[in-house]
């Protein structure tokens, strides 16, 4: 039974077990990285727990996470008023918007195995509504402030090293290098997202959920062709 | 990104053997789908509602929200402690 249990669960595991790996080749890349520069400037090499336990570490990480999480709150939130046709990534054209209650199945609509806050009515429904939105949100908004905080202590090490003046968070959040590090994980992110919003509507890859079935015409988006 | 969702369609051995027209293969193959059935490797899916499937699928969940928010809690911790 736990290779069936297993089985269901394959997808998420398979991203846990790549994200974990990914991580620790990160880690382990980033302190080779660190310790030449390190040496390169005179100064004593570090251990993996030290790089690890850093802010240098601290502000690569955050700063691709914040930009995942704010690819898919937008995402969630682009996609109930925005459409594109023949994109299996979109409602049909026409469907925009949050729904009625009896398409959405909450409050009095609500199925007796639906969650007991959609069959709620009031803060609780509402909240229930929009909680994938605002976890997305709220891990965007605190892996960009660890950027943040993280990328000011990096940027005054830096700072310390060439004698010029530090930055307090205030002015490190408005400086060009916390937005060159934003911004540059902000366009790929946008790209990708578009791009498979886009090449969704004439590309296939059969078996995927992320496409439609290969046979079915360019035309038909999510809805009109199942 | 959005999730592509077809109806569930499971493989008929019934159809192909009403197409042969072969009524004895045409209960060989009801036999053979409902030993299948019973087989849970073969089909794991379990009843909707079943409470162990739902609660797998909630400490799933769970374990993901907890995973992150440690990863969130440890960046802000070394990001404040000026490391």
């Amino acid at each position: 039974m736990i290779g069936v249990r297993l089985r269901q669960h394959s997808l998420s595991i398979f991203f846990a077990v790549l994200f974990v790996l990914a991580l620790i080749g990160q880690s382990v890349a980033g302190l080779i990285s660190f310790n030449e520069d390190q040496l390169a400037h005179g100064a004593a090499a570090v251990t993996w727990i030290d790089f690890v336990t850093s802010s240098e570490f601290v502000v690569d990480v955050a700063e691709n996470w914040q930009s995942e999480y704010l690819q898919f709150f937008l995402f969630i939130f682009a996609t109930i008023w925005l459409v594109q046709a023949g994109s299996p990534e979109s409602k049909e054209v026409g469907h925009e918007g949050i729904g009625s209650d009896e398409q959405q199945k909450v409050g009095r609509y609500a199925e007796p195995e639906s969650p007991s806050w959609a069959k709620a009515t009031g803060w609780r429904q509402t909240v229930y509504s929009n909680s994938l939105l605002i976890t997305m949100g709220a891990i965007f908004l605190l892996s960009w402030l660890a950027q943040g905080i993280a990328g000011q202590t990096v940027f005054n090490a830096e700072q310390a090293e060439h004698g010029q003046d530090l930055l307090t968070l205030g002015e490190y959040l408005l400086s060009a290098d916390f937005w060159n590090r934003t911004l540059q994980n902000w366009q790929s992110e946008f790209l990708a997202v578009g791009s498979m919003v886009a090449l969704s509507i004439v590309l296939r890859q059969r078996g995927s959920a992320e496409s439609k079935p290969v046979g079915t015409p360019h035309h038909e988006g999510a809805v009109s062709a199942e | 990104m959005g999730a592509w969702r077809r109806p569930c369609r499971r493989r008929a051995p019934v159809a192909q053997s009403a197409e042969a027209g072969d009524l004895n293969s045409l209960e060989s193959g009801f036999e053979s789908q409902r030993e299948h059935l019973d087989d849970p490797l073969v089909n794991p899916l379990p009843i909707r509602g079943d409470r162990r499937y739902l609660r797998g699928m909630k400490v799933l969940s769970t374990s993901w929200i907890v995973g992150i928010a440690v990863g969130l809690v440890y960046m802000l911790g070394i990001g404040l402690s000026g490391r």
